[in-house]
């Protein structure tokens, strides 16, 4: 038996048993006996209950993939921690070889065993403090995040349970550079090692699933009697009861034992238990609400609803003020030694410190992911990106934990929830229309290059012609005077003609009349300039207004054979005498594009206006608002 | 980075009606550049042809 040909005995019933992976040791019996397969061969039964209401959307024999690798479930444990239930499923590859997929709350992460050696002892891996660092693989600091103890074991199928387990702990580290480890210690200094790598359920390409619903947990409340429905037992922690208030958090994993009353019953949910809603693509069932209020002088209070989808786990919905935020927890978050920084940095993006408070439960009802009565003295930190924001808990008992909020907009709150919801008053903490005016410049000095860029290149394609370069003397004794010049050729669909004209005038005025003939259509095109130039002496200053050289356009001239008529108008008995002029088909105009460039930059200066005074409403409520 | 900047996930989704706005100004220019429009120009040109003056030939 065993190694060779693999089989085994059960030592509960001896009825033989064999086990899919090689690397696996522990094993459910048919008879319900969990059995251990020793380094030895030898089998012996282990002190871990059999998973009880198997339920869960991922079952043994759900099948997915990891990076394109196909797997299949085998089995699990199934962890129970002070405040909440991981599964720790183990999946085998079409390779043989075998990890934990780790779930539980929409978290979803692969844990595989760490290849490489850990540097760090044990006593300063179990020893670690919230916050500190340690070089665990010699290659950089690994930042802590917390500690869970298991208070419970149980396992289906085929798992790895290095011997028996005791006193079972789970150490969590991250790195600067968003690698995540994970200890677990299934004995007193019995650590083994596992390299996490979150990942969305979605990329998992699951199938064999169980999508009915879960089963929950039904007891009557002791105060008043009425039956309380507790729908994602086990994985909710506490519930209240909506008709007294009264507190129950789950006790020795089994039952709710009353501990408390809400302070102010008032329920006053805008969207009721029960309702069903999509938000950000996944349909939610509302299953708690809690009304929340900072431990501070503002005393702001808000109000949460708890959200849960079978295979996303649990959500939140914050409300305040009419504006709502949708958070969820995440286990790829920022890695940050200290909080009391007026920014930090997720993917290069910035996210700036909004407020920090402690708070308190002032109103609930329903169920929740964790034991919402005995938060205590919970610091939250928030950082913001509108629409997006970071926030963490940290809590001495419990740890860090981060969730990843995003702004939900008041018309999708009203398609998905068509309640009474509340009007938003104000600028919402994450409410879209911040740019940073940083960025707005760049892409303003973008835009202007990109149009300055396409100006040179049209105006390096044009002809620049010069059809005409002449002095013209004035008769003396006429005001005007008319020539008339030889034919031209203007070859372009359509084009325009510069005249620049020069007139020796002082304190004087001359004025050109210019007429432009079709000589087959007599079509003809007229404009008209004057050229002024005034000084004087006044009060022991000297001032001059006007100037000897104008320009003038004549534009959208079609293609023909053309000449000009010109008229040259002098002021009577001015000493103007001759006038030069120059005329260029085809030329560039620097007028259209400053025309254009004031219009490019009206958009970012109105919005840099807009952006201004709104985010001076939306940090009004802020604590840090100098920074 | 995703390019269509009028889904809401895409990092240019803020600048959507500049991009529009800019890219419309900057075709509008090109176009006045090269068929020689004075644009906004108002008063200064007369055109006249033997059907009257103001006429336009196409």
């Amino acid at each position: 038996m065993g190694s060779i040909t693999g089989l085994y005995q059960c030592p509960g019933c001896s009825k033989p048993i064999s086990y899919r992976s090689s690397e696996a040791n522990t094993l459910v019996c048919s008879c319900g006996t969990v059995v251990s397969r020793l380094k030895s061969g030898a089998m012996s039964s282990l002190a871990v209950a059999v998973v009880a209401f198997p339920e869960d959307y991922i079952q043994t024999g759900t099948s997915g993939k990891r990076n394109g690798v196909r797997f299949e479930v085998i089995g699990r444990c199934r962890l129970w921690l002070d405040e909440a239930v991981y599964n720790y499923w183990t999946v085998i590859f079409d390779n043989g070889s075998i990890c934990y997929l780790a779930e539980g709350y929409g978290l979803y992460a692969f844990h595989t065993p760490l290849e490489q050696r850990v540097t760090a002892s044990n006593f300063s891996i179990k020893n670690a403090g919230t916050g500190s660092e340690l070089n665990l693989l010699g290659e950089g600091d690994y930042l802590y995040h917390g500690k869970d103890t298991v208070v419970k074991i149980e396992v289906e199928g085929e798992c790895i349970i290095p011997g028996q387990p005791r006193d079972v702990r789970i150490y969590n580290f991250s790195s600067y550079t968003g690698l995540h480890l994970q200890f677990l210690e299934w004995a007193p200094d019995a650590l083994t090692a596992y390299r996490v790598e979150y990942i969305k359920p979605g990329d998992l390409e699951l199938a064999n699933t169980n999508d009915a619903a879960l089963r929950g947990k039904e007891f009557k409340c002791p105060v008043c009697k009425i039956s309380i429905q507790v729908k994602t037992f086990p994985y909710a922690q506490s519930c209240s009861c909506t008709n007294c208030g009264n507190h129950f958090s789950l006790h020795n994993s089994i039952d709710f034992k009353k501990s408390g009353k809400d302070k102010f019953d008032d329920n006053a949910l805008s969207i009721p238990l029960g309702a069903k809603g999509n938000i950000q693509g996944i349909m939610y069932e509302v299953i708690g609400y809690a009304k929340k209020e900072e431990a501070n002088e503002y005393q702001s209070q808000w109000k949460e609803y708890i959200l849960y989808n079978k295979i996303e786990g649990y959500a939140f919905l914050s409300e305040y003020n009419g504006h709502w935020i949708y958070l969820r927890e995440q286990g790829d978050a920022p890695v940050v030694k200290r909080l009391n920084v007026d920014e930090i940095e997720y993917r290069l993006e910035p996210f700036k410190r909004f407020n920090t408070y402690t708070y308190k439960t002032v109103d609930t009802a329903g169920e929740f992911p964790y034991d919402i009565f005995n938060d205590g003295k919970t610091e939250v930190w928030e950082f913001i990106s509108p629409p997006e924001m970071w926030s963490v808990e940290i809590n001495k008992r419990e740890g860090v934990t981060w969730f990843y909020g995003r702004y939900v907009s008041e018309r999708k709150m009203r398609e998905q929830f068509p309640y009474t919801l509340p009007y938003p008053s104000g600028v919402g903490v994450l409410q879209p229309g911040f740019i940073n005016p940083l960025r707005i410049l760049k892409a303003g000095v973008l835009a202007v290059i990109f149009m300055l860029i396409v100006h040179m290149i049209i105006g390096s394609f044009l002809q620049n012609k010069v059809l005409l370069d002449a002095s013209y003397t004035l008769i003396d004794s006429l005001n005007t005077t008319s020539f008339v010049t030889d034919k031209f050729e203007l070859t372009k669909r359509k084009s325009n003609l510069e005249f620049q004209i020069i007139a020796p005038v002082n304190n004087s005025w001359f004025e050109l009349q210019a007429n432009l003939v079709n000589a087959k259509t007599g079509e003809e095109f007229t404009v008209e300039q004057g050229v002024e130039y005034y000084t004087g002496y006044d009060g022991g200053e000297s001032w001059s207004e006007g100037s000897t050289n104008e320009t003038v356009y004549l534009s959208s001239i079609p293609a023909g054979t053309y000449f000009l008529q010109l008229s040259g108008t002098k002021e009577m008995f001015s000493l103007v005498n001759s006038f030069q002029i120059k005329v260029t088909y085809d030329t560039a105009m620097s007028r259209n594009f400053y025309i254009f460039l004031v219009l490019l930059l009206l958009w970012p200066v109105i919005k840099c206006i807009q952006i201004i005074n709104k985010e001076k409403r939306r940090w009004y409520n802020s604590p840090f608002s100098a920074s | 980075m995703k390019i269509n900047f009028f889904n809401e996930e895409s990092r240019l989704h803020p600048f959507r009606w500049f991009i529009v706005i800019a890219v419309a100004l900057t075709g509008w220019l090109a176009y006045a550049d090269y068929s020689g429009w004075n644009v906004f120009s108002f008063g200064n040109q007369q055109q006249w042809s033997a059907s009257g003056p103001g006429t336009h030939h196409k």
